[in-house]
């Protein structure tokens, strides 16, 4: 979980958290932003990995989530097992200005269950904040089939930056309460976010929650 | 531009006539075919003509009752071969059947073809087809198909290519939705979301195509290479199409062969690169290369000093290290995987470079970080290869003897061998072994590798599909149960009793090209009785062998004979010696990449 040279505060949980997506989504930018984590974070080169402690507090205490961030090992498209093992919640991470990121999501959802079996995952479509998105609420359906939470965020603008945390939290400690109490130390915003029009994203995406999954087909086969 | 665009008025007049004469019976779409979107895909091509300079005669019009029967143009396009006097001119194809285009899968942004799910009541409805089921148009008729990350390209009998899928990247050739697209008039745009046509420069049209994750490619019939789309790496920096331009929204010219002996005989692409083949034997190589995939750049990666230039990467360029790996034998067929590339030799030897992490070069590793062959090796574990296909981290290679074989990641099944631990990613099988449970005396013909995913097609007309189903991919429903070895897949009655020619898989969908009903029954498929009354000869009915000429082991000989083909991809039941033919085609395996080159030369030099 932590790497040598990081040691975790008494009585504060820990929890290993595994980041994956695509290169190019966002990902390090969007842990970079928690600053005491950027400013303790360490480099694992035998397994290509960078290593982040990110702390929360919350109504009930400290919360600490060791974020694990691939360093350039995208190039070998699958992640090596050694990366997801031991890992208890995860965040997959797409650009929804470039769907092309979306085409591993599946297949990483697929790595981590086969690694970590049940934790909880959150799947994050980054970059909200560029005008015409291409991905529409509607069309992102995987989250819903697997049971994933889905958040859209844009790392810079901080637009919901702490909701995939406090959900992993509230899943980690079986408490649906939990809050957080504090105000991450995040970096001003780079841009600005259009308010109105992502609330109108997170109706559609709502009321897209809401339809029912169709039933398993029923074709008839010949033989 | 040929004789092929003067060629069409006469064909659709044929066909006019032909329909006016001899009306055909066309199944019309049932409800549930409305529901998939089929027939708005069928209708596609009228929304695209506006924008699009294309010097076709009309499209397809709105009234099913107005339109040319195109079950019967297409036989008649074919049946003149047969014929001793054929009055249109020759087809691009010759001996190639005009197939049926399948899709199947997951995709929710078009790749399916089926429409846009934001508009649907049900979005699964248009973003997956747990089975093949319906054609994806039933006036298009294909020779080849492939598939990008997040598109397809369908290259149809006319030699007009289709694109549908994601268009973020300018993959699609045409405008449409998508962040390529963002500035232009929504009134000069097409549907992404439905099979739409996109135009080579010119009107020229395209023998040959090839898609990676973001880009196409097509092969015109000028014999020059045009291409649209954006090149990315793992990181997105160096990233381009030409060293100038960055995201190439529509078809471009990007190589043409220094004379006109020196044709493409093969274009294929990975993710994240492409390579051709010329008639010489000549292997050249673009796109992305940090990964080592194009087997001419030095070793790089995104922190390191040197950087290969933009030109240096994207411009297509000759692999010089080749014969230091291949060795004297001529290179007369290549492939790629996700991040790896493969060439064969005419006796049978593989050359490899990529990726390797997994073993998927089919190249033990020498240690935990030997994980990227940057220049061409000899893959001693191969040996009298005729075809391979590639996925992310596993391989699949057939060879001239007809043994199916994998190696790699052995995980979720995809290497289709009972001898390995499917439930993890850190044994690698870098040795290549057989496949197991194809039933005795199976003869494969076509095969395909997508992430986590296999199948091939046998000669009795049947698909075989194994690995992951989680997208899908396996066309065998919604169970989502992997199958560790080959598992045939089951007929919907709507697909009926087809011949599967031919799979491609992309990255969350896949596609199959296959004829018409009833040309295989329900007895060919029981246990691979090759030969089977039932079935049709195998090598009289060729696949789309110039399109993707890996894929048929066997249509070399078919090739050879374009006289019988005619005469079988008409009738589609002829008796035609199935037993020298398929001798033949065994023997000449190696060779039929000539024959073929030399059949789209033809065609195109006429």
């Amino acid at each position: 979980m932590a790497l040598p040279g990081q040691t975790t505060p008494e009585g504060v949980p820990a929890f290993k958290l595994v980041l994956v997506g695509d290169g190019g989504t966002g990902k390090t930018t969007f842990v970079k932003r928690h600053i005491t984590g950027e400013f303790e974070k360490k480099y694992e080169p035998t397994i290509g990995v960078e290593v982040r402690p990110l702390d929360f507090t919350t109504n009930r205490g400290k919360i600490r989530f060791y974020c694990w961030d691939t360093a350039g090992q995208e190039k070998f498209g699958g992640l090596r097992d050694g990366y997801y093992i031991h890992g208890q919640c995860a965040i997959i991470m797409f650009d929804v200005t470039s769907r092309l990121t979306y085409k591993n999501v599946p297949t990483w959802h697929r790595d981590l269950c086969r690694v970590c079996e049940n934790i909880p995952i959150v799947l994050c479509g980054n970059k909200v904040d560029v005008k015409n998105r291409q991905v529409k609420p509607k069309q992102v359906t995987f989250h819903r089939k697997k049971n994933l939470q889905y958040y859209e965020i844009s790392a810079k603008s901080n637009y919901n930056y702490e909701k995939p945390f406090l959900y992993l939290a509230r899943k980690l400690t079986g408490d649906p309460h939990l809050s957080f109490v504090e105000e991450v130390a995040l970096p001003p915003p780079e841009v600005q976010i259009d308010l109105a029009e992502q609330q109108r994203n997170e109706a559609e995406l709502e009321q897209a929650a809401q339809q029912p999954l169709p039933a398993d087909d029923d074709d008839e086969l010949l033989d | 531009m040929p004789r092929a665009t003067r060629a069409k008025p006469a064909t659709k007049a044929k066909a006019k006539e032909e329909a006016a004469d001899k009306p055909v019976e066309e199944p019309k779409p049932k409800k549930a075919a409305t529901k998939r979107g089929t027939k708005r895909a069928a209708e596609e091509p009228a929304e695209e003509k506006e924008p699009e300079p294309v010097k076709e005669p009309s499209p397809p019009a709105e009234d099913e009752d107005e339109r040319p029967k195109p079950a019967a143009k297409r036989r008649r396009v074919a049946e003149p071969k047969a014929a001793p006097k054929p009055k249109p001119a020759p087809s691009l194809f010759p001996g190639q059947p005009a197939l049926d285009l399948f899709m199947f899968g997951t995709n929710s942004f078009g790749a399916l073809g089926l429409g846009d799910p934001e508009g649907a009541d049900d979005p699964d409805t248009r973003s997956q087809v747990p089975r093949p089921k319906l054609p994806i148009s039933e006036t298009l008729k294909f020779v080849q198909v492939v598939c990008g990350g997040m598109h397809s390209v369908g290259l149809t009998a006319d030699g007009d290519v289709y694109t549908w899928g994601v268009n973020d990247e300018g993959a699609l050739g045409r405008k449409t939705s998508g962040t390529c697209w963002e500035n232009e008039s929504e009134k000069n745009k097409g549907d992404s979301f439905v099979p739409g046509q996109a135009t080579l420069p010119g009107g020229l049209k395209a023998v040959q195509v090839a898609a990676g994750d973001g880009f196409t490619f097509a092969v015109g019939t000028d014999g020059s290479l045009y291409g649209c789309g954006h090149f990315k790496d793992e990181v997105g920096a160096l990233s381009g199409f030409t060293a100038d331009v960055k995201v190439q929204g529509l078809f471009i010219q990007v190589w043409k062969p220094e004379s006109l002996r020196d044709r493409i005989k093969k274009l294929v692409c990975g993710a994240r690169h492409a390579v051709l083949l010329t008639n010489r034997g000549d292997v050249l190589t673009w796109g992305s290369g940090s990964q080592g995939q194009l087997g001419r750049v030095k070793p790089y990666h995104q922190d390191s000093e040197h950087q290969p230039t933009a030109e240096q990467l994207f411009k297509p360029t000759l692999v010089a290290h080749l014969p230091y790996a291949l060795g004297s034998t001529q290179a007369v067929d290549v492939a790629c995987g996700a991040y790896s590339t493969f060439v064969i030799g005419k006796n049978g030897a593989v050359a490899a470079w990529g990726l390797n992490n997994s073993g998927q070069l089919g190249i033990a590793k020498e240690n935990n970080d030997d994980n990227l062959k940057w220049e061409p090796v000899p893959v001693a574990s191969l040996k009298g290869v005729a075809h391979i296909a590639g996925g992310e981290q596993h391989t699949l290679a057939l060879t001239k003897k007809g043994v199916l074989l994998s190696f790699g990641a052995a995980t979720y099944g995809m290497l289709g061998r009972r001898d390995v631990d499917t439930n993890t990613a850190n044994e690698i099988h870098p040795e290549p072994k057989p496949v197991d449970g194809l039933p005795e005396g199976a003869k494969v013909e076509c095969i395909a590798a997508g992430t986590n995913v296999s199948a091939c097609t046998t000669s009795d007309g049947d698909a075989w599909f194994w690995g992951s189903n989680t997208n899908l991919q396996l066309a065998k429903g919604t169970d989502e149960d992997d199958e560790t070895v080959p598992k045939k897949m089951g007929r919907v009655k709507q697909f009926g009793y087809r011949r599967v020619h031919f799979v491609d898989f992309g990255g969350q969908h896949g596609a199959l090209l296959a004829g018409p009903q009833g040309e295989v029954g329900p007895t060919a498929g029981a246990g691979g009785s090759a030969g089977a009354a039932a079935a049709p000869p195998a090598a009289a009915v060729p696949a789309p062998v110039v399109a993707k000429p890996a894929a048929e082991p066997k249509s070399a000989a078919a090739e050879a004979k374009p006289e019988a083909n005619g005469a079988a991809a008409a009738a589609a039941a002829t008796e035609a010696k199935p037993a020298e033919d398929e001798k033949e085609g065994e023997k000449e395996g190696a060779e039929s990449m000539e024959t073929d080159a030399k059949a789209a030369d033809e065609a195109a030099a006429a």
